[in-house]
């Protein structure tokens, strides 16, 4: 009780101040709570985007819908602009900041194509190319990498190419397909409780896109067709791969990690044959539309292990006024089914979501990654989330609360329950100022097994941010963040301090971070890494630890760019330890 | 004696078969630069960007003792020019001594994409002779990019062998190479590269090297290389179309120095 006594002290402590004026793309992506993953695609389109196109045209609108984090409504606000329907986005500063950010900077015209080449150092090297090029009708593109110690040079490529013959769109190589809600088939990363979720949970998939993420066994490898029909349209995929992973009883367990350097895991690669062929049909009706997908899936791996799946799902939206309901219910031939649903009232001043799912325990369609909280899918998962936004003038306010079971536990003695809480203040002084508080307290119920009996553990986890942005001059930012993380009943908290500064000439730009941070107990610390374009890591401090990053970025002609980021950690308070140095090179070119 | 100083002294680990890196004297006296330096010389065969429109059709060639060894002989040789704005080129490399051969035929072509932006495909057949023990066969494909980022910076990337080779009935693996470096040009007399080698078995190689243009027909050219650390120095000598390279290459943990000739003939287009 007494966090919820010091949250109204705390909260007056804990403010943000942003001028809107100077950030661009990475602080909206920096606004995410780093202890989340955001998927590579997204940092890929955004790399993609701003050197490609030049202003909101179709094709930037159509390729910003790619985003995850993007909503409905932000995506027909950027139609609404193309087609002068309104004038800006100043009901949208998210998406204001991400155009201002995108396109604000000397932008080629004429650009077909862009190269990125990675070299990433560690204790080796890892090397990440990525292109992608529009020409004519088609778009073409490429990732390869090769990731520290592998010994094949393109340890692991994707190649996609999209093109449109008359009415029908046609994806060949890698891709992915985003099918109702998530149930079947969605992104590598599914959408996870914070400030927001409940409008991004409720936008339906887009269909077949191309696959632009490292993830080395998630993309489908084949042939993917989109055709109108007389009534609706039409998704379908077929796909054939090899890929890494497991074969258990009643699912498929995807390797994420795309390492393979140990003997085992260079015998484990490939080892699973894949082949799925998945349809969507999707139809309009006066107040929403409504879809089916029908697809089936077999898996063979090298002991010759089988497994097939067939799976289905019925989704569906409804819209009336301004409340907006959506569901989505899927069910496999193993007889596992998933439920997930809710809806949404938006008014000028208030706004109000609720996400009702149930996912049986072992549910496995294809590339199922609907909202959940929990990422074991052994358990299984029911759950409520709600979340409520009030606009007065200049004010907003936002709070969520997610409650979440597992439906399942291994012991069979109690079902794993957690819940998950946010506030947020937001006032919005004038056009260039912005002050945001943010606080959040999460508590899960855990299992550490013990010698004798498993124990379980539950305690309250809240997490508080201060963050200070000072633009000192038009070229020079300055911000200061500090952290604390308290688990109920301890003696200690963690705390960090970062030190922030970005530097920008035009053609030069330096960025540096400090961060120093003592730890208590598990009360980890995550804070955003130095990050050149296209890669997004946060930093985990587990133990009291010095931080010193830095990141130079030189624009060598209009068309190419160098970054270059250094770091440096000290994992001992006292900086009696040697420092792990890390740095990386990228070059961007414009084609 | 070669092998036993590799093993004790090298930090790179033995080396296998197609480990010897196919440089013209220049790329070797500027650092072991991997890159060719000059357009439309003994260069394209490890760097096929190097081949540029309109080239009437040039050659050269190089021979040298690896390590000063007589035992270790190579020579390269490649003769190349331009078809319809294709840069086309082939070249042959031939190292070892009449117990252990090695011999590499390349073929190569670039193609300029855009203004700045250079691609190029080589085809590498692999033969290997081992008196007593046979021959094999193998055939490897590799990708070259080269950008002019702006009049004083080229970059470039190279992969070797991505079609993962391999040769005798061991299997043994190529060579798979990526290479990556920047070309400065801070002004018409000095030239600077520095690069990255990374053979994916090895640890990174990081070279650096300048060659300086002293008077019209000749200049000197200097480098380093970590990996295996050593030092490089050597000049070269135009004399109208024709032109005269020398390089030296001083080991510092083997304690060998290998000197490389080479000579370039060039019909002006």
């Amino acid at each position: 009780m007494w966090i919820w006594a010091l949250l109204p002290i705390k909260l007056g402590l804990v403010f943000l101040v942003i001028h809107s004026f100077i950030l661009g793309q990475f602080e909206v992506i920096e606004s995410f709570d780093p202890e989340k993953s955001l998927p590579e695609s997204d940092l890929i389109i955004l790399n993609t985007a701003q050197t490609i196109h030049a202003s909101i045209t179709m094709e930037s609108i159509d390729l910003l819908s790619e985003l995850s984090f993007v909503g409905d409504d932000e995506i027909q606000a950027l139609n609404d602009i193309l087609n002068g329907e309104i004038e800006n986005l100043n009901q949208f500063p998210r998406l204001q900041i991400l155009v201002n950010g995108l396109w604000t900077q000397h932008t080629l015209i004429n650009v077909s194509g862009i190269f990125s080449h990675r070299i990433n150092m560690t204790d080796d090297i890892q090397y990440k190319w990525n292109s992608e090029f529009n020409f004519d009708q088609y778009t073409v593109g490429f990732l390869g990498e090769r990731d520290a110690h592998e010994l094949d040079i393109l340890d692991h490529y994707s190649i996609y190419m999209k093109t449109q013959f008359g009415k029908q769109f046609y994806t060949i190589g890698n891709y992915q397909m985003l099918v109702g809600y998530g149930l079947l088939s969605w992104r590598t990363f599914g959408v996870k409780s914070d400030f927001g979720t409940s409008n991004s949970v409720m936008r339906r998939g887009k269909g077949i896109q191309p696959f632009r993420s490292g993830h080395e066994s998630w993309a489908y490898r084949g042939i993917g067709l989109e055709s109108p029909l007389r009534n609706g349209k039409i998704f379908v995929g077929a796909s054939h791969r090899l890929l890494d992973g497991a074969i258990h009883d009643t699912y498929i367990k995807f390797s994420g990690l795309g390492l393979h350097v140990s003997d085992l895991q260079i015998q484990n690669k490939n080892n699973i044959t894949e082949s799925i062929v998945l349809g969507t049909w999707l139809t309009n009706y006066n107040f929403g539309e409504v879809g089916i997908s029908l697809g089936g899936g077999h898996w063979v791996d090298k002991d010759h292990n089988q497994f097939s799946n067939l799976s289905s799902s019925i989704f569906g939206n409804y819209q009336y006024a301004d409340l907006k309901l959506f569901s989505e219910i899927a069910i496999t031939s193993q007889n596992k089914t998933a439920i997930i649903g809710g809806g949404k009232i938006k008014q000028n001043n208030f706004y109000y979501g609720v996400i009702l799912r149930n996912i049986a325990p072992n549910y496995f369609a294809f590339r199922d990654n609907a909202f959940r909280n929990w990422t074991n899918k052994e358990f299984g998962e029911v759950g409520l989330l709600q979340e409520m936004r009030f606009k007065l003038n200049n004010f907003n306010l936002n709070i969520y609360s997610d409650n979440f079971s597992a439906l399942d536990s291994p012991l069979k003695t109690y079902h794993k329950r957690g819940y998950e809480t946010g506030v947020s203040i937001e006032q919005k002084i004038n056009s260039i100022l912005w002050v945001q508080g943010k606080f959040k307290m999460q508590e899960t119920e855990s299992e550490t097994y013990s010698y004798l009996d498993p124990i379980t553990e539950s305690t309250p986890v809240s997490t508080f941010k201060t963050t200070i942005k000072w633009k000192q001059s038009p070229a020079h930012l300055i911000q200061c963040q500090i952290q604390e993380k308290h688990k109920q009943g301890a003696n200690k908290s963690s705390l960090g301090i970062q030190l922030r500064s970005k530097y920008n000439t035009g053609y030069f730009s330096m960025n540096w971070v400090w961060v120093t941070a003592n730890i208590a107990g598990k009360e980890w610390l995550y804070y955003w890494d130095v990050n050149v374009p296209g890669e997004m890591k946060s930093k985990v401090f587990t133990r009291p630890s010095h931080f010193l990053g830095t990141k130079l970025s030189y624009q060598v002609s209009q068309g190419s760019k160098i970054h270059i980021r250094l770091s440096s950690t000290w994992n001992q308070w006292d900086f009696n330890i040697s420092p792990i140095f890390r740095c990386a090179i990228q070059i961007n070119i414009s084609i | 004696m070669l092998i036993l100083g590799l093993v004790l002294f090298c930090p790179k680990s033995v080396w296998g078969s197609f480990e010897s890196e196919n440089y013209s004297p220049l790329q070797n006296a500027a650092g072991a630069a991997p890159f060719s330096l000059v357009p439309n010389s003994l260069g394209i065969i490890s760097d096929p960007t190097g081949l540029t429109r309109n080239q009437r059709l040039f050659f050269a060639g190089s021979q040298h003792n690896k390590f000063g060894l007589k035992s270790l002989k190579e020579s390269l040789f490649v003769v190349g020019g331009s078809f319809r704005g294709f840069g086309l080129g082939l070249g042959i490399s031939n190292f070892g001594n009449p117990t252990y051969q090695e011999l590499l035929i390349t073929a190569m072509g670039t193609k300029q994409i855009k203004d700045g932006l250079k691609i190029a495909i080589s085809y590498n057949l692999y033969q290997l002779n081992i008196k007593n023990y046979g021959q094999d066969l193998s055939h490897g494909l590799g990708f070259i990019m080269r950008f002019n980022m702006n009049p004083f910076v080229e970059s470039m990337v190279s992969l070797l062998n991505v079609n993962r080779p391999t040769i005798g009935k061991t299997k043994e693996k190529l060579p798979q190479t990526i290479m990556a470096g920047l070309l400065l040009k801070p002004s018409e007399k000095i030239l600077a590269q520095v690069s990255l080698v990374q053979d994916t078995e090895f640890p990174v190689s990081i070279r650096f090297g300048i060659i300086m243009k002293l008077m019209d027909e000749f200049g000197i050219a200097f480098g380093m290389v970590h990996q295996p650390n050593a030092f490089t120095a050597g000049a070269f000598i135009n004399f109208k179309n024709i032109k005269l390279e020398l390089a030296c290459l001083s080991y510092v943990d083997l304690g060998f120095i290998t000197y490389q000739t080479g000579i370039s003939f060039s019909r002006n287009p």
